[in-house]
């Protein structure tokens, strides 16, 4: 994603000029943006005004429906970092430090409509796409991977180092062709991206090569029992250490160690009726029990209560892969399974339940 | 050429009782046109469609040079006045705000027409009420007769307090545009076109939302009013909405018109009185340089 012109980022009008005819543009900047445009000055003119109307509900006279659903999704809501503190034992409650931490931290994260539909994020430094037109479908680069772009976005389009893109990625998809209503939420408040009732699986296209029925032979045994992704991706990033600051001028960052590339396979953190998987791929999240030490001692007391290798599908899905060129490249193979040697010591706890203490062994002709 | 004064009498006097008559002669006539003429424009407003979002109201400000406006709250909608030509009616059912775009209806029997004692209002020949704002004299006439209380006076400014009213964009249609409201519109519940071909969709869109509503109904046919140049797809009674259920012409918007015979009556009695005076006088002067 390249650095997007200052004058790019704040024009209204873009190359065809054709703003102030558009649905949006037609009855002026006010009707959204409030303020005062019959002033001359800057001050008068920018009392009350709204940057980005989209947070203040702009959107919903128009788009109820859509906006009545997005507000329980988690682009909205950011409950996937409240689930997961909390379910390390962080204090929420109103005015707690881990408040004030999510609000100097993880709100930016936040997106509003306009983010996506009109500029890129705020966490991208924003700035108009295609002058204030508004797009109906956001851009795959500008938008989506501008924030999940280090993990997601980089496997999706193959820009870790020696792994090529996802297969879907090479057939020409876009982010939208597979998440699409499921962005604006199920209606329902999430706990995570992974009980949303909307959200897409592989079996909603492949169901003719998966399940008992399947001809071919490694998708009628493992069926139910893999995750997709054990088989069909590839080495990916995993983050470790992430700290949260605050500088003494007050602007807020984090630092985190170098991201690792790695493929584990571990037990299935989320077994349920639509996860039923024994085995899934695992991915180290960035959290450590200091994540929030800036902000005060144990901050997360129940630290070891939730894995910190969590479920994961990789978007760098390929056909063949090293583990599923035979039953040997799996099975009996240590090194592709999360053990105990590859878990921090003091993280042994947290995992417990997700490694793997027996590999799978060789079946027998 | 030399006048006498006898002739010069005789030809202002006609030309006077002429200019008397002239304007009640082209209003009447206007009146009677069909409002289904196949050059009358009109707007349908399918209240169904209507989702509040202020682009009316707003693109009305903005084609009439009135400054930009925030969007207003549903609590406390603007009424209209001289400088609000649009606004939306808003009511509520079970729990659930309505909306309806409110201005002027452009009546193919207007009071405001009838009783405008300037001409500032008149009949254009695409079907809707046009004014000119600098024959207005601020009567407040058509603020008073309106059935739908649309013209409004500018109060304010007591030196120059003229009305104010939708004027059905006049510029942009009689240019062959749509109106500004309509072409704001985002979801399509105003639309503009010829009158003839916007009733019948009205009538087509009424029948389809009636198979599950039988309170749906088309408001502005010919029975209101001689027919409306902005008419509704309503979908409770007109009431509800704010609108009048039966319209009718004000009877001193009628009565007006009996009064102006009166008045002409009375001119050409005093003209005639004059004339009598002026034939006797005459004479008399004669009778006595006899003398």
């Amino acid at each position: 994603m390249s650095q997007l012109e200052a004058w790019e980022k704040v024009l209204v009008d873009n190359e065809d000029g054709q703003f102030g005819n558009s649905t949006h543009g037609i009855v002026g900047c006010m009707i959204c943006h409030e303020g005062d445009s019959s002033s001359p000055d800057m001050a008068t003119a920018h009392t009350g005004l709204l940057a980005d109307p989209s947070s203040a509900d702009a959107c919903s006279t128009c788009h109820a429906e859509i906006e009545a659903h997005d507000e329980s999704s988690l682009h909205s809501t950011l409950s996937g970092f409240e689930t997961v503190i909390e379910s390390r034992g962080g204090d929420l409650s109103e005015g707690s430090l881990l408040v004030e931490a999510m609000g100097n931290h993880c709100e930016s994260c936040h997106t509003t409509c306009g983010q996506c539909h009109v500029s890129r994020p705020d966490s991208a430094d924003g700035g108009f796409l295609d002058g204030h037109e508004f797009e109906g479908t956001p851009s795959m680069t500008n938008n989506c991977t501008a924030c999940h772009g280090s993990r997601v976005g980089d496997e999706y389009l193959g820009q870790n180092s020696g792994v090529k893109a996802d297969v879907h990625r090479r057939k020409g998809m876009q982010c939208y062709t597979c998440h699409s209503v499921e962005l604006h939420g199920s209606g329902e408040l999430e706990a995570d991206r992974y009980h949303n009732s909307e959200s897409i699986s592989c079996e909603d296209c492949h169901s003719d090569v998966i399940g008992t029925n399947a001809t071919n032979t490694y998708h009628q045994i493992h069926y139910n029992i893999l995750s997709c992704q054990v088989c069909h991706s590839v080495e990916y990033k995993n983050c470790y250490n992430c700290h949260v600051e605050q500088s003494e001028e007050g602007t807020c960052y984090y630092v985190t160690d170098p991201s690792v590339m790695g493929f584990e396979v571990g037990l299935n953190p989320i077994q349920s009726v639509d996860r039923p998987y024994e085995y899934v791929v695992l991915r180290h999240v960035p959290v450590s029990p200091a994540t929030f030490a800036s902000y005060g001692d144990n901050l997360l007391p129940d630290f070891d209560a939730t894995p910190t290798w969590k479920y994961a599908t990789p978007h760098n899905i390929q056909l063949n892969t090293p583990q599923n060129d035979g039953c040997n490249y799996c099975h009996g193979q240590e090194q592709i399974f999360l053990m105990p040697d590859d878990v921090a010591a003091d993280e042994l706890e947290a995992n417990e339940d997700v490694i793997v203490r027996q590999v799978p062994g060789v079946p027998s002709e | 050429m030399e006048i006498s004064r006898r002739s010069f009498l005789k030809a202002s006097g006609g030309l006077a009782g002429l200019a008397v008559c002239q304007p009640l002669v082209t209003k009447t006539a206007q009146a009677a046109t069909d409002a289904d003429s196949a050059s009358h424009k009109a707007m349908l407003i399918d209240v169904t469609k209507c989702v509040g979002c202020w682009y009316c109201y707003a693109a009305c400000k903005k084609q009439n040079g009135y400054p930009e406006v925030n969007r207003p709250t549903p609590d406390d909608p603007p009424d209209l006045a001289h400088n609000v030509w649009t606004t939306l009616h808003i009511s509520e059912k079970d729990g659930v705000q309505r909306f309806r775009k409110q201005a002027c209806m452009h009546c193919t029997d207007a009071a405001c027409v009838r009783v405008c004692p300037t001409g500032a209002l008149s009949y254009n020949e695409l079907g809707f009420v046009q004014y000119d704002k600098e024959k207005c004299s601020g009567c407040g006439y058509c603020t008073q007769y309106c059935p739908f209380e649309i013209p409004r006076l500018d109060e304010e400014a007591i030196s120059n307090d003229r009305i104010d009213k939708c004027t059905f964009c006049f510029s942009r249609v009689t240019a062959g545009g749509q109106t500004a409201c309509s072409a704001a519109c985002p979801t399509g519940a105003i639309k503009f076109g010829n009158r003839g071909e916007l009733l019948e969709e009205g009538k087509a869109r009424v029948t389809e939302l009636q198979k599950d509503n039988a309170k749906a109904s088309l408001y502005g046919d010919s029975d209101v009013l001689g027919g409306l140049h902005v008419m509704y797809v309503l979908d409770d009674a007109a009431e509800s909405y704010g609108l009048p259920a039966d319209p009718t012409l004000p009877a001193p918007a009628v009565v007006h018109e009996v009064i102006q015979w009166v008045g002409i009556g009375a001119f050409f009695a005093m003209v005639g009185g004059f004339s009598l005076n002026y034939l006797v006088a005459r004479a008399r002067i004669a009778r006595e340089e006899k003398k």
